[in-house]
């Protein structure tokens, strides 16, 4: 089908095609203002795993064990038992957050292709609000939280909330395991959390792809149904052509009753067979 | 009316109705079972439960809250006790008290793990017999362990067929564990050292592919009435299809006819097939995916963005200025349809998943794909539109001689390690040496590139080819272009089986059982006529290549070989994926091979990404290319027919391809592929006559008038001047772009 007989089949259906186009800006605009289902906000925070006089002004103290149980801490903080203490926290239900990591240092090994079994509670958590991710630096007791949220404020109220749920966890496991306080591990926040916005692109692609989608497929179906009718009336004109000439057959072999006229009969047949053909 | 109309919507409405209800059947069976005694219908579950819990290996004085410079270091001896609890856990013992837990009736349940140990370890014990299991295993229940060897976190994950049961199986182990603990402690309360095992929080859970089988319900009544549909509209519509078919056919001019002076690539000032042709040698010749130039385009920079855009420029802009036989012929078919429905799909399965995608931060990827696959279909247009059906032949030998090129080049690769593409290319501009280049893969194969990414992709572009050189061979007209296609034959083979891939051996044999499939005397004799040939080409270039290739095809060998069994184990583990968006999928190339798993397979990728309407649509675009290439194979024009029959097969290697490496995510594939198939839509029109190239909106040189006047009437092959008055495209458009 040419170009041009593309354009004139569509200017003939105006109404369907202007149906298609008006239906795929009405989806395109709908993607773009379903602002809350899109994740826009992004906050980092970093808590210090310390002990009670602070080891980073002792210098008479090591670091390497507090570097080791903030590694396996940054895993801990991924468990349903931290995360409900941050989502109390942060008063929002632990339904809605979900968390991954570490993926630095030994970490990174975790960071690996998942069995179906991991991949379906990842698949679960997949449309969780606040997805959280730990990172244990290598060398130094610290573990850096991110949280994406729906907006950068919800996202900073959740990283806010993280220093106390973890704290939370950590205390009541001291006073669980009887931890003398000279030896409790400390959490402290370094500063306030960093927070922006994030995916600032998404809903124009989004935007983009369902109205370049709706409409390809919208035209292609009005240019299908163009196609199909017009095939109809053409067979439809082709067989009753073939019909005709079946009638024409009919009367001029009713009309014939002489042996004489057999051939000419048979002439007609092969003529209108070639005709057909 | 005749009797024979008067019956007819009777008869159809009957047809519809039995379509109706076959695909009401269909569409019952896969979302019911049925059963006989009692007659009845039971709900057939296609969704699955999933839990997860954690467990702490810990002492009784935590020794993650506590910092004590006196007590010794017990982490890392934590971490490797978490190991040895993963490992209990898939015992024997422990699975059938999870399995009795569970009220399985005397079955167990299947455990593995743990996973992050155990990727990227070589397996090298020998697989020895072993007696047969006593203990019934019930794969439904599937309990996974997990432990990283240093930090002392165990996690337990569960499928189940309820969300419930996964949750109960996480529980159960959990007890079974501590209760396997506790056994082994000394009675009393224990000292500070003692193992405790702290329960993380509560076990989550839920249910994945919920409304799997309503989906797949949709999908198989839909598919069922619109193959029903099809199969009424075609025979109804049989008799304007034969005489469309007659008269197309017969409009059709024999390509080897003598035509006069054509306005053909290579002959011809037209710069589009010019700008084609140079496109053509970039795909072959340079490794453009491994080009990232320094300029800023729209999500990349990689060398065949920017030729592209000038190259769709131009042809807009041949499009705006020139009118006549010249200009491009815009036009849709059946390939152009497929491609268009296919993007459509693909743009709505990112939207439709696009809160989900964008959580995850996978709407970038998606974008950049759909971009991707947007000039993909934008560079078939140009093809379809510019090339003509006597360019046909000289595009395919063009092929033929860049694939000779690349194949020589892969085998001097192959024996001297040496990537003549990869080395002078990245001394005129930046480019980014593969990681895997002259290095070698899991099972020791030599990874040999070419101009491509993957040696994957290498021997399917080179078996691509290859069919165009078969027919080329068959149809040679003389001894010395006979031979001249055999040597390539020869060369592609090697090139092929030089980068040591099963795929080297499968894509050409799919290739050649396409041709046999079409004409099967001819090739098979001409196949076995050159078998030793061949055979000897292909050892002499490239000596111990093919031995290599086929004792990784050897019968025992081809299902245990790594990358065959890497392969199949992937289908068991995109199970959730699939369940979880069977019809329209998670949205087109979300599923970040780098982040999840590499699947070496398009249909699995298009299926995980796109679901089950874009993987139709992907086999639509193969079936709409073929059978366009089908009818003007069995038409009158042999020489038509042999160029679409080689073609058919070159789309026909990729189709087979896709089955075994993402096609899609190689360019030089899917760009050679389109521009298969734009020869094919080429070969179905007629050659258009000669005529004048004018600008858009100028009008044609008036005629002379009067009797005998020069330039009156058509113009005679012996008239040198005829050119000149009537066109004269020379004079009057300098330049013809179209």
């Amino acid at each position: 089908m040419e170009f041009a007989q593309i354009l004139k089949i569509l200017w003939a259906r105006k109404l369907i095609t202007g149906a298609v186009i008006a239906v795929a800006v009405a989806a395109a605009v709908a993607v773009h203002s379903s602002v809350s289902s899109i994740p826009t906000g992004a906050a980092t925070v970093q808590l210090l795993v310390d002990s009670p006089d602070s080891a980073l002004a002792n210098l008479s103290q090591e670091t390497t064990p507090l570097t080791e149980r903030a590694s396996v801490l940054a895993q801990v903080m991924t468990s349903a038992e931290v995360l409900k203490e941050v989502a109390a926290a942060a008063k929002v239900p632990l339904s809605e957050i979900t968390a991954e990591g570490p993926y630095s240092g030994p970490g990174q090994v975790l960071d690996v292709i998942t069995p179906a079994e991991a991949r379906s509670n990842q698949l679960l958590a997949e449309h969780a609000k606040y997805r959280l991710t730990f990172l244990a630096q290598t060398d130094e007791p610290v573990v850096t939280a991110s949280v994406q949220g729906p907006t950068a404020v919800s996202a900073a109220a959740v990283a806010a909330a993280i220093y106390p749920g973890v704290e939370s966890y950590v205390t009541r496991l001291q006073h669980q395991s009887g931890t003398p306080p000279a030896h409790y591990v400390t959490i402290r926040q370094l500063g306030p959390p960093q927070a922006g916005s994030v995916n600032s692109s998404t809903r124009s692609t989004l935007t983009i792809a369902a109205f370049i989608g709706i409409l390809l497929l919208g035209l292609l179906g009005v240019l299908g149904l163009e196609v199909i009718s017009r095939r109809a009336r053409e067979n439809a004109a082709l067989e009753s052509e073939h019909e005709a000439g079946y009638d024409e057959l009919t009367l001029d072999t009713s009309a014939l009753t002489t042996a004489h006229a057999q051939p000419h009969v048979r002439a007609d047949v092969g003529g209108t067979a070639a005709r057909r053909r | 009316m005749s009797a024979r109309a008067a019956e007819r919507p009777g008869r159809l409405l009957s047809l519809i109705g039995a379509v109706l209800a076959v695909s009401l059947l269909a569409a019952t069976l896969v979302g019911f079972k049925p059963s006989l005694s009692p007659p009845a219908l039971h709900t057939r579950s296609w969704s699955k439960g999933a839990a997860q819990g954690e467990v702490l290996v810990d002492t009784r004085a935590s020794q993650l809250a506590t910092v004590d410079p006196l007590a010794p270091a017990s982490l890392a001896l934590a971490g490797q006790l978490a190991v040895s609890y993963a490992l209990y856990l898939e015992s024997d013992q422990a699975t059938q008290a999870l399995g009795q837990a569970l009220g399985l009736h005397g079955q167990s349940v299947a455990a593995s793990g743990p996973f992050t140990l155990l990727l990227g370890r070589e397996a090298i014990a020998g697989e020895r017999p072993s007696p047969p299991n006593p203990i019934l295993v019930n794969h439904s229940y599937r309990l996974l362990l997990d432990v990283d060897g240093e930090r002392p976190m165990l996690s337990i994950y569960a499928e189940a067929p309820t969300a419930a049961a996964a949750i109960a199986l996480v529980r159960s182990a959990r007890e079974v564990l501590a209760e396997h603990v506790r056994e082994r402690q000394p009675p009393g309360p224990g000292g500070p050292q003692s193992v405790t095992l702290r329960m993380l929080g509560p076990v989550s859970g839920g249910t994945i592919g919920g409304s799997a089988r309503w989906q797949l319900m949709v999908f198989v009544f839909l598919l069922v009435a619109a193959l029903g549909a099809s199969l009424i509209y075609a025979r109804r519509m049989r008799t304007v299809r034969v005489a469309r078919a007659r008269a197309a056919i017969g409009a059709l001019d024999a390509l080897d006819d003598p035509a006069g002076e054509l306005d053909e690539w290579p002959h011809t000032r037209r710069i589009l097939p010019w700008a084609l042709a140079g496109f053509m040698a970039m795909i072959f010749l340079v490794p453009f995916d491994a080009i990232d130039l320094p300029i800023n385009l729209p999500l990349s920079s990689t060398a065949d963005r920017p030729i592209l855009l000038a190259l769709i420029g131009l042809w807009l802009l041949s499009l705006a200025i020139i009118s006549g036989e010249a200009r491009p012929r815009l036009q849709l078919t059946r390939v152009h349809v497929a491609l268009f429905a296919f993007l459509g799909i693909c743009c709505l399965s990112v939207v439709l998943n696009g809160p989900a995608l964008a959580n995850m931060g996978e709407v970038g990827l998606s974008a950049k794909k759909l971009v991707l696959l947007g000039t993909y279909i934008a560079f078939f247009v140009v093809v379809a539109s510019v090339i003509r059906p006597r360019e046909v032949p000289r595009f395919a030998a063009l092929m033929v001689g860049l694939g000779v090129i690349v194949a020589i080049a892969t085998v001097v690769e192959y024996r001297e390690h040496f990537n003549v593409f990869y080395e002078v290319w990245k001394k005129i501009l930046p480019v980014t040496i593969p990681e895997g280049l002259d290095g070698r893969d899991s099972i020791g194969r030599l990874n040999v590139y070419g101009p491509t990414n993957q040696p994957l992709e290498l021997a399917a572009l080179l078996a691509m080819v290859l069919p165009f050189a078969i027919i080329g061979s068959i149809d040679a007209a003389t001894r010395r272009r006979r031979v001249l296609y055999t040597i390539a034959i020869g060369l592609l083979l090697a090139g092929g089986v030089a980068t040591s891939r099963k795929t080297s051996i499968v894509a050409p044999v799919g290739a050649v059982l396409i041709l046999m499939a079409y004409r099967p005397r001819t090739i098979a004799r001409s196949m076995l006529g050159l078998a030793i040939v061949l055979g000897v080409i292909v050892h002499v270039t490239s000596p111990g290549a093919l031995g290599s290739v086929l004792s990784q095809l050897e019968p025992g060998h081809v299902n245990n070989v790594l990358s065959t069994t890497d392969r199949t184990a992937r289908y068991a583990a995109v199970k959730p994926d699939l369940l979880t968006h069977p019809l329209i999928g998670r949205g087109y190339e979300s599923y970040d091979p780098h982040k999840y798993r590499i699947l070496d397979n398009e249909y699995l990728g298009l299926l995980i990404t796109t679901g089950l309407l874009g993987l139709l649509a992907y086999l639509g675009v193969f079936a709409s290319i073929m059978t366009a290439a089908h009818r003007t194979v069995r038409g009158p024009d042999r020489r038509r027919a042999s160029l679409a029959l080689g073609a058919l097969a070159s789309v026909g290697v990729i189709a087979l391809a896709s089955a075994l490496f993402d096609v899609l995510s190689f360019p030089h594939v899917p760009y050679l592929l389109l521009f298969v198939a734009g020869m094919i839509v080429a070969l179905r029109e007629p050659t258009p006559a000669t005529q004048p190239v004018r600008r858009a909106g100028s009008r044609p040189a008036p005629l002379p008038l009067g009797d005998g006047a020069p330039g009156d009437g058509p113009p005679s092959p012996d008239d040198e001047d005829a050119g000149r008055r009537i066109g004269a495209p020379r004079r009057r458009v300098p330049v013809a772009a179209g």
